[in-house]
């Protein structure tokens, strides 16, 4: 089976190797004005109505915002400049992600870390078993004294299981 | 009429009492007769809350504009399916509806399952007289919908126009058919708190009951991303906005709750951490209606000027308390005698996957509640958008996708991993030459490269299950076509949850199709064309339509392809009447099996001669869509109702096992509760 593994892993990275050097995927990567616009337009909020990126919304007005993104781009300024311009107009609220500064790092912080703290305490849980399971001897105690064995016990499951997997 | 309808309300919310506190004492001391009068009083209540939301059915059908909610939510053009949809077009009728669903949901399953959980059943009342109650509440003192104006006006104003829509008429019942659905498997988790029957039987009456609530939940949140979709006209279905996400928390968390009850049913692990769940789900289908229905999402302001506002805070702060103390007071009960034995076996994957959904879970909850915290903390205004959920979800959501494809292949217990990397390997490899094949053809984002790669690892496994259940059964002699229907009427569990894992994949093909959006914006004279990726837009002219409620402008347009018209659209803008200050602009959609090209009307000149547009080429959603309708169809397999013997057996069985288990572990569990 091992062969298998490492045929499979060879093609995965060669691909990957491939897809990043590959032109058409540069090509990608250098993105035309348009697209940084967009981008750019999509990290915005629209400042009028509620719930949409000023990319998506199909008011006239937001159609004049995109443009002027577009051409602010073009003059060769910053993502961050034409956000900050857009921020010292409307105010803060029109970035459509909080800022990753000061107390608003904690928007993306504490979700990550929740994440990282339930895959701490699962790994824990699953690899601390092991080592209680081998050293107890509690189940053996049970079956010495006559309760219902492990073959019950399986005879059961299965009967489930047939019942539930027909 | 509204009076009686008014006093209906107040009748049911005596009734909601009287069951809630006949059934709890009657529990509690055991007098049947009390457990009756509760029954029957919960009965009573549900027929009330009935006549009361089919008194202002009739208020709408007959125009009684004297009723202020009839007057504010339709008007005389209304539209006949429309007129109905506004019982719940607004805040007041809503809260009746919601009430009137519940009370409906806590009567049929009072009458279905009276007999199989008897020791359950009066405390399993009470929590939905309780909850019912509540909301009886809001209704009658914060919330008439029965109220009358003083000057009774000629006409109404109208449902908003925005939610005329076949999608908007659906939408909401379903969706609160399956929230209010999530309070019976929170009654049946604190009925067996209460009664301290805390084997598997409130799990299984949980679980089923969950499945039909989820079922309902999912045919809402797939029918409002596609009136999103086709009404919003940002080229999008889903847009994470704090009203969408107070409907997914409950959806995640229920999702987590069907996977993590399996293992109790199974090994007798996880008891506590189903409780918890359950309730967490309840809690989230409280905070959310509150949530969008008290203004909550559009500011901390709006939300203090609310008046439903501080019951709900009230009523939220009970539920979690209360649950809380009833789990904490029961914990010692709940230990569970097993363990997980190994990290590669069904109950590991599970438990993986309860973390990723919480994970999800968190990440949406903070991504929705962290602009009031940041309002009332920071003093900040800060809002979260889709960036923010894309970034921290989408990679969860890959992550089980992945997971959906090893995890079901993994037995109980403990997994022997080479026979496991011998059934993941094959899969694998097909996955990785259909990942080559679509990048020699051309897909070489790279989100797109490993989305489509799992996808088919994931589509390709479960496939390959069903397969390996049909060749079973016909190595016993059966047809193929007997076989695949007998599979999936026998195994139903199992089988429909492989077609609601197929939906996923579905879904998640379409949602990688994401990448390769395209946008246009173009003004264009009549005759001339606008190219999109491979396609073409001719403006063809504009024409103006009246209708009895609406006067609406219809631009028309052919789409080409080298050349040939494949199609047209007709994007519009509507005005209705009696909001003429709310022009809806109405996008057009051509629906192809690989892209959608979806248009929408800008400006125009009156004369015809011009008009501008915004065209998107949406690639693959119609999977998004076909996905949902296959996951809904595998959710009806697996949530059909079974004989009523074959339920009972199966408790039964249950039991057993349960009893076997315990003791079988007599000193670990003389442990757990000392």
């Amino acid at each position: 089976m091992t062969a298998y593994r490492y045929t499979a892993l060879a093609m995965l990275v060669s691909s990957i190797a491939f897809a990043s050097i590959h032109p058409t995927i540069m090509a990608q990567l250098a993105e035309s004005s348009t697209q940084r616009a967009d981008a750019v337009a999509s990290r915005l909020n629209c400042p009028i109505c509620e719930g949409y990126t000023l990319r998506d919304c199909p008011l006239p007005i937001c159609a004049q915002m995109r443009e002027e993104i577009k051409q602010m781009v073009e003059e060769g300024r910053s993502d961050e400049e034409i956000m900050g311009h857009f921020v010292d107009l409307h105010g803060p609220q029109v970035l459509n992600m909080p800022p990753a500064r000061g107390a608003f790092l904690m928007a993306w912080i504490l979700p990550i870390a929740v994440i990282a703290g339930g895959a701490f305490a699962v790994a824990r849980s699953l690899f601390g078993t092991r080592r209680t399971r081998t050293s107890k001897g509690e189940r053996s105690d049970a079956e010495l004294n006559g309760a219902p064995d492990a073959e019950t016990l399986a005879r059961l499951e299965r009967l489930l299981e047939e019942r539930e997997a027909r | 009429m509204a009076e009686i309808g008014y006093l209906s309300v107040i009748g049911a919310l005596v009734l909601a009492t009287l069951s809630a506190v006949s059934s709890a004492l009657g529990a509690a001391r055991g007098v049947p007769e009390l457990i009756v009068c509760g029954r029957r009083s919960l009965f009573g209540m549900t027929a009330l809350v009935t006549a009361a939301a089919l008194i202002l059915m009739r208020a709408f059908a007959v125009h009684d504009f004297s009723i202020r909610y009839v007057a504010e939510t339709s008007s005389r053009t209304t539209p006949p399916l429309y007129l109905f949809t506004s019982l719940w077009g607004g805040q007041a009728g809503s809260l009746l509806f919601w009430s009137w669903l519940l009370a409906a949901f806590a009567s049929l399953t009072l009458a279905r399952q009276w007999k199989a959980d008897a020791a359950l059943a009066p405390y399993f009342t009470a929590v939905c007289a309780i909850v019912t109650g509540f909301f009886l509440i809001l209704v009658a003192f914060y919330a008439n919908p029965f109220a009358r104006l003083a000057v009774i006006p000629a006409d109404g104003q109208g449902l908003n126009p925005l939610l005329q829509h076949p999608g908007m008429a659906f939408h909401p019942p379903t969706l609160y058919l399956g929230l209010t659905g999530m309070t019976i498997p929170y009654a049946f988790a604190m009925a067996a708190l209460a009664s301290g029957r805390l084997d598997a039987g409130w799990a299984m009456a949980s679980r089923r009951w969950t499945l039909v609530a989820w079922l309902f939940l999912s045919i809402g949140l797939t029918l409002g991303g596609r009136w999103a979709y086709d009404v919003l006209g940002w080229g999008g279905y889903w847009g994470w906005d704090p009203v969408e996400n107070a409907a997914l928390m409950p959806w995640l968390a229920a999702t987590a709750f069907l996977h993590s009850v399996m293992v109790q049913e199974r090994r007798g692990l996880f008891g506590v951490w189903n409780i918890a769940l359950v309730i967490l789900t309840f809690t989230l289908v409280i905070v959310g209606t509150f949530m969008t229905r008290a203004g909550l999402v559009s500011s901390v302001h709006a939300f203090a000027r609310s008046e439903i506002g501080m019951p709900f805070v009230v009523f939220t702060g009970i539920v979690i308390v209360a649950s809380l103390g009833m789990l904490w007071w029961r914990l010692p009960m709940l230990r569970s005698v097993e363990r997980i034995e190994s990290p590669i076996s069904r109950e590991a994957a599970f438990l993986g996957n309860n973390l990723l959904f919480m994970g999800a879970l968190f990440a949406v909850f903070w991504g929705t509640v962290f602009p009031m915290i940041a309002e009332v903390v920071l003093d900040e205004r800060v809002t979260v958008g889709p960036p923010y959920y894309q970034r921290l979800v989408m990679p969860v959501f890959w992550a089980l996708v992945l997971l959906m494809a090893v995890g079901p292949l993994v037995g109980w217990r403990r997994s022997d991993s080479a026979a496991l990397r011998r059934s993941l390997s094959r899969p694998a490899i097909s996955a990785l030459a259909i990942t080559l094949l679509l990048f020699a053809l051309g897909v070489r984002h790279w989100i797109a490269v490993v989305g489509f790669g799992t996808c088919a690892f994931a589509g390709i496994v479960t496939l390959l299950e069903i397969l390996r259940g049909i060749r079973t059964r016909m190595r016993r002699g059966e047809s193929a076509a007997v076989a695949g229907f007998r599979l999936f009427v026998l195994g139903r569990r199992r089988y429909g949850g492989y077609l609601v894992h197929l939906g996923i994949v579905l879904l998640a093909v379409g949602v990688v199709g994401n990448v390769y959006n395209l946008k246009v914006e173009a003004t264009l004279n009549r005759g001339e064309a606008v190219d999109i990726g491979e396609f073409t837009l001719r403006f063809d002219g504009l024409e103006t339509r009246s209708e009895p409620d609406l006067e609406a402008v219809v631009a028309r347009f052919d789409v080409e392809r080298d050349g040939v018209v494949i199609g047209s659209v007709s994007p519009s803008r509507q005005l209705f009447r009696l909001r003429e200050d709310q022009p809806v602009t109405v996008p057009s959609i051509l629906h192809r099996p690989l892209e959608d090209i979806y248009v929408l009307l800008g400006g125009f000149d009156e004369d015809g001669s011009r008009a501008s547009i915004r065209a998107h080429v949406n690639p693959l959603v119609s999977w998004v869509w076909i996905g949902l309708v296959v996951l809904i169809l595998g959710t009806l397999v697996a949530a059909w109702p079974d004989a009523a013997e074959e339920r009972v057996l199966n408790t039964e069985l249950q039991r057993l096992l349960g009893a076997a288990r315990r003791t079988s572990a007599p000193s670990t569990t003389s442990h757990a509760k000392s």
